[in-house]
């Protein structure tokens, strides 16, 4: 095999393997924004029911810490 | 000795302030940071573990519910087959064989189903530093949020008063 016939096979294989690593990445991707969009709604939900007695605890210590 | 300004244990966390620095202990770590090097302090949400635990909770309820479907499937398949033995010469043998792989292979999604799993929102202290963030996990909702809460304001009065001092 001459060295341009080298050369030509081993571009060949890496570019597959590019393509191919690029095409999974790709599915993997949009697999987990697909899954962010689905639990979106159960996020906010907890973030919203969780922050609200949290952010009312540290204001009144907030305040607390400014009168003193 | 430096006093002691504030103090926080919030079960597996436990923070200490004191007039220079600051000490964390965790169940599996025990540090302390000087005052001088902390630029800052906030409460964030761990959404992104949260996500990833609901989607694990998603994927293990339907592979629990496609168990089992197939156990379920496999032990219809040997019902029908122990009223076929008992008119037969095969015997009800295969078809008992046939019955009780389908329930071993329901029995773990029955109990999960009956058990679920259940995603939390967990939310963790982060300490901004020169060198870096450094999070320590705890639950807004716990019993000892309220010590967090008094703690941050704290930590957040005590350091602008530290960097005022000493810049």
């Amino acid at each position: 095999m001459s060295f341009w016939e080298t050369f030509v096979t081993v571009w060949q294989v890496r570019t597959s393997v590019r393509i191919q690593e690029s095409i999974e990445d790709a599915a993997l991707s949009s697999k987990r924004q697909a899954e962010l969009e689905a639990n979106l709604p159960k996020i906010v939900e907890e973030v919203e029911k969780k922050n609200k007695s949290w952010q009312e605890q540290l204001d009144i210590q907030r305040n607390k810490g400014a009168k003193r | 000795m430096e006093d002691v300004l504030s103090q926080l244990d919030a079960g597996s966390l436990d923070i200490k302030l004191t007039s220079e620095k600051l000490f964390i202990n965790t169940p599996t770590s025990n540090e302390a940071f000087a005052l001088r090097s902390v630029n800052g302090i906030g409460v964030i949400d761990l959404l992104d573990e949260y996500n990833n635990q609901l989607t694990y909770c998603k994927d293990r309820k339907i592979k629990n519910i496609t168990f089992i479907c197939l156990g379920a499937f496999i032990a219809i398949i040997g019902a029908y087959f122990i009223v076929k033995g008992t008119q037969s010469d095969i015997g009800i043998i295969p078809g008992l064989i046939f019955t009780g792989i389908g329930i071993i292979i329901t029995l773990p999604g029955i109990a999960y189903l009956n058990k679920p799993v259940v995603p939390k929102l967990m939310s963790a202290v982060r300490i901004m530093m020169s060198g870096g963030n450094r999070d320590f996990k705890f639950d807004k909702t716990g019993v000892k949020s309220g010590n967090v809460a008094e703690f941050v304001a704290k930590v957040e009065s005590t350091l602008t008063a530290y960097h005022k001092n000493h810049d």
